[in-house]
């Protein structure tokens, strides 16, 4: 086991196979509070009112962007990992740490690795 | 001061009354100075007289010559009447004259202030050169003179050839000689007119040449007071003239030419200072008087005080002498200078008849009554004191010889012509006047009493016989006596009152009883009406009063102390009397006098008579001339015989009765010999015939055979040899007659020969420039020779008539010319150029004289020519033909076409390049130093908003606001380094636009080698950055869907790796459920990725099914946005699976109905979709194994589409609903 496991994620992707990827490797890292949502809006949602150690978020959902709920996320102290289908390093917002970002798709090892450097940023 | 002139006047009187007591004794007789003499050692006058006399006497000359002047002026006042501006020179000349006038002109400086006439004698059918030849020597314009010409300063005045030239009023006046040539002086009648007209402002210069032309003249400036220069004999080439003029004695200089400007330029600068006003005038002038007395005897201190003024200071003038006391001290120290200063004093102008009126009074009412009964044994004594040359002198013995040539008995006339100035005396002797003195002689009389000899007027022997001239001074010499007449004209003028006064009863004295006294126009017997009656007081004649004489104060109390008259004069032979033997003296010489020989002292015959043949023949031996060889035999014995006889006694000689054998009979000729002493050497020898007188003398029976001793016979004789005497002498004066004449021939040849010696000179000096202007010509022609050899450009010199005259050697390019076509018609040449058309434009320029310009094209246009066709002007600047000059400009116009084109070319490119920067899409513009602009195009003022025609000279910051502040760094670096600045980004807002992107480049625009200006292009990239915004979206889009889809492949792969353990059937899966997605993709991007039809979707999933009747769909057409289109495929891709493998599709007689519908509520949108399954057997019913395809069917729906999936199998088979936000 990991020191991810038993930790609360939350999940933001608009494509219901690759969060179903997500949600499986999440499970093997030892997590299972995992709450997955398609939209902005749920994740805003989730982001207000739910308790997480850390959240994933695709930076596209849908052609809209998903910096503002990494802001209310972050306001409530919760690490977040942005991943992105593109190279995100150079237009990033500036409240994004490039360190905490992954290349779709990208791999159970790349996933745990970014989960465990944000866990270490958060704390 | 009257006053004391009295008073002197008296003593002097009383003084001289005492002398004359004395003086009375003596014997006055026709002989002045020899009475003089006598009467002085008689009076036995002690020259040294008491101090208080002399005292007194110097008191008066004092008193005298400080009053004012006299009413009498003795200076002609007509003379100089109209001075000219500036004093006027007259320089004459004639053989030599050239070289003369050209060494005087060289030598006067131009700004003398002078005028220069010039007087040569000039042959008149030849146009003088002298203007020409004189003008190069000096600056002063030379002018030949024209009548009427106003004399100016500074000009050289020329006498034209063949005329007489005059001065009047200033001005030059010209006339037709009067005289025939030979016997005209030019000189001499210019220089009279010019003393006359000019006086004392005129000068006088004799140069060169023979003859005696300006002698005369000379005299007369002098007179009139002028300065009279003399150019050094021994300097002159021909020396006639100035030693004419020297011997004048009126000279004032003889100087070499080149001194002569500077003696002039001297003399009338000292004429500007007047001694007149210095203040010890009164003792400078007794000085000088002194001086006078004191070396010649003279003495004039009664003379007026003006007149010896005048006279000295122009004595000053010559000398040099700018003060009284220099001058005194050259009289003192050169002793020629007092009789020169005597001299000048006693000029006086005098002519025949002078005052016409006085003598007609004379002649009508004084003559006649002074003859009246005057018979042959009568005697008439006339005294002509003061007589200067003797004109009037001799024009009383005209009168007179006039009335006695009417009388039966003429009585003698005796004319005593006196006066002190021996030079004056000199002239009255020759009694040889000039034109200008007889000008007033009747005509009548001239014929009569004068002959002319050259120009000059001599007095016939009778009037001459008339006439004593002798030297005497009214003043100190005792008078003459018992006069029956006293002509004394213009003498008292010159002496002072108290002198004049004296004098009155002198003549008084010196006349008869009744005697007449005739004075000049301006004088009068000084109040003596008890002396002198007056008879006619405008004529000045007064007689004698009284029968006796009174004593009188004889004027005699000067001697000379210095006896010897410094210039002593040589006396003059009166000249030999010239009679005309009358004809029958002649005949009777030639034909009835016995042959005569005259012999000298050796015996040589020097004078023979005709007829000698019988008496004389040549002897034997030697030719010998004299008479003791030359008589025949028997002659010669006696011929010794009497010549002994004459030589021992002095006495006339006679031998009787000769006898001698004539040559061809034996007949015997008698004859008498006679020798007569002629002088002491000459011996007349007369042979006398006798023969014949004989047989006469026979016949009358009054045989004379007297010898010498026959006094009646001598007497006879000798009478008869008197009277042959007399006609020899007629006759050898008739010989001198022709010799004069002879004379006067030649020097009428000579005058001639000397005009011809003037031309002659001019001719040698024109001939000698000639040749220079001939080596000039040379010169001139052999540049121009060579200039026509040379010259590249085709010339040819055409003639009036066309004719070739000359052409250069670039002609022959166009015209085939030899040489010897020169004088050859024009037309005749070959030419590569039209004839007649030249032709015709020569005579155009012929008859306008305007030059003509044209072009010709030869040879089919390939070569060019400017043809100018030209007046061809000789030296009188008259058209004499046309010249031709042609230059090839074929290069030129070639050169102009291309030109030409590059200019087209040019004009193009410009056009394209302003219609490129019209047209350009990006702004244009040009921007001076001073930020303002220059030229924008239209396409920089629409991106500006400027106005694109009202551009010009403003800044950037007024015409672009918005964009001048990006733009003023670039354009200065511009223009500060010369180097572009490219890619200036400045994005603006204009006039509430919504924000545009430029570009701006700057290039530098360079004008010699400087940055004129700053060439600006702006270019909008508004819409290139939004494009290029949209790519970068784009790209980031398709990287995020190609990353997704690989994620979703991925998560694919891994779902279905975990729930397949069949290889096989795990591949075929896995190739369906990706071939599916891929299968969407196709369509959609068939849409552009836009959309995708929900029919598509189905049929392509359905295909591999076929499409029979088991399949049924049915709904609108829908098209599905990427993300739905690909959920619905995931989703319809599992259910088809499963219908294949479980459902209706896995059995033929079940049936798939797909049925769809868009329903719109409150909540929005939704697509509604059923699958049914029906007719499946064995359907499973209830709980079916959960699985990936499961699962994905009812979750996807609901995660990616925010929708619901109901999922139920009902007993006929799978019945599914989906629904989502559309």
């Amino acid at each position: 086991m990991t020191e991810l496991a038993g930790k609360s994620v939350l999940l933001l992707e608009d494509e219901y196979l690759i969060a179903m990827d997500a949600e499986e490797i999440l499970k093997q890292f030892g997590i299972n509070d995992i709450q997955i949502v398609g939209t902005i809006a749920d994740a805003e949602r989730a982001a207000d009112t739910g308790d997480f150690d850390v959240a994933v978020l695709d930076v596209n959902i849908n052609g809209e962007m998903s910096f503002p709920v990494a802001a209310r996320l972050k306001r409530r102290g919760v690490p977040v990992v942005f991943a992105s289908g593109y190279e995100m390093r150079e237009r990033a917002p500036a409240e994004v740490d490039g360190n905490l970002t992954l290349t779709k798709p990208y791999t159970s090892a790349a996933l745990r690795d970014v989960l465990c450097a944000a866990l270490r940023a958060g704390a | 001061m009257r006053r004391s002139v009295c008073v002197g006047a008296r003593t002097v009187r009383l003084r001289n009354e005492e002398v004359l007591g004395t003086a009375r004794r003596s014997d006055l007789g026709t002989c002045p100075r020899m009475c003089a003499f006598e009467f002085l050692e008689a009076a036995g006058i002690s020259i040294l007289q008491d101090a208080a006399t002399v005292e007194l006497m110097s008191q008066e000359r004092a008193e005298e010559l400080g009053g004012p002047e006299g009413l009498l002026s003795p200076d002609r006042p007509e003379l100089g009447a109209h001075p000219a501006s500036s004093p006027v020179i007259g320089l004459g000349a004639s053989a030599g004259g050239l070289e003369a006038f050209q060494t005087f002109l060289a030598a006067a400086p131009a700004d003398a202030g002078f005028a220069y006439v010039l007087v040569q004698h000039l042959d008149p059918n030849h146009e003088s050169m002298l203007a020409e030849l004189l003008s190069r020597r000096t600056t002063m314009p030379v002018t030949q003179i024209s009548d009427g010409m106003v004399v100016e300063p500074n000009h050289v005045y020329l006498i034209p050839p063949n005329a007489s030239l005059i001065i009047e009023n200033a001005r030059l006046v010209l006339s037709e000689f009067s005289e025939p040539r030979g016997f005209r002086r030019p000189i001499d009648v210019f220089f009279r007119s010019l003393a006359a007209d000019q006086g004392p402002n005129a000068a006088c210069v004799v140069l060169s040449g023979t003859g005696g032309d300006g002698s005369e003249g000379l005299r007369a400036i002098k007179e009139a007071g002028g300065l009279t220069l003399v150019q050094q004999p021994e300097t002159a080439k021909y020396d006639g003239m100035p030693n004419s003029a020297v011997a004048t004695g009126l000279v004032d200089k003889v100087l070499p030419v080149a001194d002569m400007p500077e003696a002039i330029r001297d003399y009338f600068e000292r004429g500007q200072a007047s001694i007149f006003s210095l203040p010890d005038v009164t003792d400078f002038l007794l000085t000088v008087c002194e001086e006078l007395r004191h070396r010649l005897g003279h003495d004039f201190s009664q003379y007026k005080r003006s007149t010896m003024l005048r006279r000295i200071q122009r004595r000053m003038q010559v000398v040099g002498a700018s003060i009284g006391s220099d001058y005194l001290d050259v009289l003192r120290e050169k002793p020629e200078e007092a009789s020169l200063l005597f001299r000048d004093l006693l000029i006086n102008v005098t002519c025949f008849f002078r005052d016409s009126e006085a003598f007609e009074v004379l002649r009508r009412d004084v003559i006649p009554e002074l003859l009246r009964g005057k018979g042959a044994g009568d005697n008439i004594r006339i005294w002509a004191p003061g007589c200067s040359s003797g004109e009037e002198a001799y024009s009383i013995a005209i009168l007179m010889a006039e009335v006695l040539g009417r009388m039966p008995t003429r009585p003698t006339v005796q004319i005593f012509a006196t006066d002190i100035d021996e030079q004056m005396l000199q002239k009255a002797r020759g009694a040889c006047y000039p034109h200008s003195a007889v000008k007033d002689v009747p005509l009548e009389l001239l014929d009569r009493y004068f002959y002319a000899q050259e120009d000059d007027y001599i007095l016939t022997q009778t009037i001459r016989d008339m006439v004593r001239v002798s030297n005497h001074n009214l003043i100190k010499d005792p008078p003459f006596s018992r006069v029956d007449m006293i002509v004394c004209r213009n003498l008292l003028i010159y002496l002072n009152t108290s002198l004049q006064q004296r004098l009155i009863p002198v003549f008084h004295y010196a006349l008869k009883p009744n005697g007449w006294l005739f004075l000049g126009s301006a004088e009068n017997i000084a109040n003596r009406n008890d002396l002198f009656d007056g008879v006619d007081q405008s004529a000045r004649i007064y007689r004698r009063r009284g029968a006796h004489r009174q004593s009188v104060a004889m004027p005699l109390f000067v001697q000379p102390l210095a006896l010897a008259v410094a210039n002593a004069q040589r006396a003059d032979v009166p000249r030999a009397p010239i009679e005309r033997a009358d004809a029958a003296s002649r005949r009777v010489m030639e034909r009835y006098a016995p042959a005569h020989v005259v012999v000298n002292s050796e015996n040589d015959i020097i004078r023979s008579s005709s007829r000698t043949a019988t008496y004389l023949e040549l002897p034997e031996g030697p030719p010998s001339s004299k008479i003791t060889d030359l008589a025949k035999r028997g002659l010669r014995s006696a011929v010794r015989s009497v010549l002994e006889g004459v030589r021992k006694r002095r006495q006339r000689t006679i031998k009787r009765d000769v006898r001698i054998e004539t040559g061809d009979s034996d007949s015997t000729l008698i004859l008498d010999v006679v020798a007569d002493p002629l002088s002491e050497e000459e011996v007349l020898l007369v042979f006398q015939d006798v023969g014949a007188l004989r047989r006469e003398a026979d016949a009358d029976g009054e045989a004379q055979v007297e010898g010498y001793s026959d006094e009646d016979r001598i007497k006879q004789l000798e009478e008869e040899l008197d009277e042959a005497r007399s006609r020899l002498r007629i006759t050898v004066e008739e010989l001198e007659t022709s010799n004069e004449e002879l004379k006067s021939s030649n020097e009428e040849m000579m005058s001639m020969n000397e005009e011809l010696q003037s031309t002659n000179e001019e001719l040698a000096t024109v001939n000698e420039e000639l040749k220079n202007k001939v080596d000039q010509l040379g010169r001139a022609n052999s540049d121009l020779q060579n200039f026509i050899e040379s010259t590249q450009v085709p010339t040819i010199f055409l003639d009036r008539k066309m004719r070739i005259r000359s052409f250069t050697p670039a002609t022959k390019a166009l015209f085939r010319f030899q040489d010897q076509d020169k004088g050859r018609p024009f037309s005749d040449v070959v030419s590569r150029i039209d004839h007649r058309q030249l032709e015709e434009l020569g005579e155009k320029v012929l008859g306008s004289g305007e030059p003509i310009e044209q072009e010709l094209t030869i040879a089919e246009g390939r070569e060019h020519y400017v043809l100018r066709v030209l007046p061809y002007r000789d030296l009188n600047d008259a058209i004499d033909g046309v010249i031709l000059v042609f230059s090839d400009v074929t290069k030129v116009r070639e050169a102009q076409a291309d030109v030409a084109r590059n200019e087209d070319l040019a004009r193009q490119r410009s056009l394209e390049i302003e219609t490129l920067y019209k047209t350009a899409p990006v702004g244009m513009a040009l921007v001076d130093s001073n930020r303002r602009y220059m030229k924008i195009n239209r396409h920089f003022a629409d991106l500006t908003g400027a106005k694109s025609d009202n551009y010009i000279g403003r800044t950037l910051t007024d015409l672009t606001p918005a964009l001048a502040e990006r733009m003023e760094a670039p354009v200065s670096e511009v223009f500060e380094h010369g180097k572009e600045v490219v890619n200036i980004a400045a994005t603006v807002r204009m006039n509430g636009d919504p924000a545009r992107d430029f570009l701006i480049d700057f290039y530098p625009y360079e004008e010699d080698g400087r940055v004129a200006a700053v060439g600006v292009i702006l270019k909008d990239v508004t819409e290139l950055r939004r494009l290029e915004r949209e790519l970068r979206r784009l790209m980031d889009e398709l990287q995020h869907r190609v990353k997704n889809t690989l994620a979703t492949v991925a998560s694919i792969v891994n779902q279905t790796v975990g729930s397949k353990t069949n290889r096989a059937e795990l591949v075929d899966t896995l190739k369906r459920r990706i071939g599916s997605l891929a299968a969407t993709h196709n369509l959609l991007t068939q849409q552009d990725w836009r959309e995708a039809s929900l029919q598509d979707i189905l049929k392509t999933e359905l295909t591999p099914y076929g499409q029979d009747d088991r399949i049924a769909l049915d709904g609108p057409p829908i098209s599905l946005p990427p993300k739905h289109a690909l959920c619905l495929t995931l989703t319809l891709h599992e259910l088809t699976t499963n219908a294949a493998k479980y459902g209706a599709l896995a059995h033929a007689n079940a049936a798939l109905r797909i049925g769809w519908a868009v329903n719109v509520d409150g909540t929005g949108r939704r697509l509604i979709l059923n699958w049914i399954e029906t007719d499946v057997p064995d359907a499973p019913t209830g709980k079916v194994k959960e699985n990936f395809g499961s699962k994905l069917i009812k979750q996807a729906v609901a995660h990616d589409l925010q929708g619901q999936c109901d999922y139920r199998f009902e007993p006929d088979g799978l019945k599914c609903t989906i629904t989502f936000p559309y």
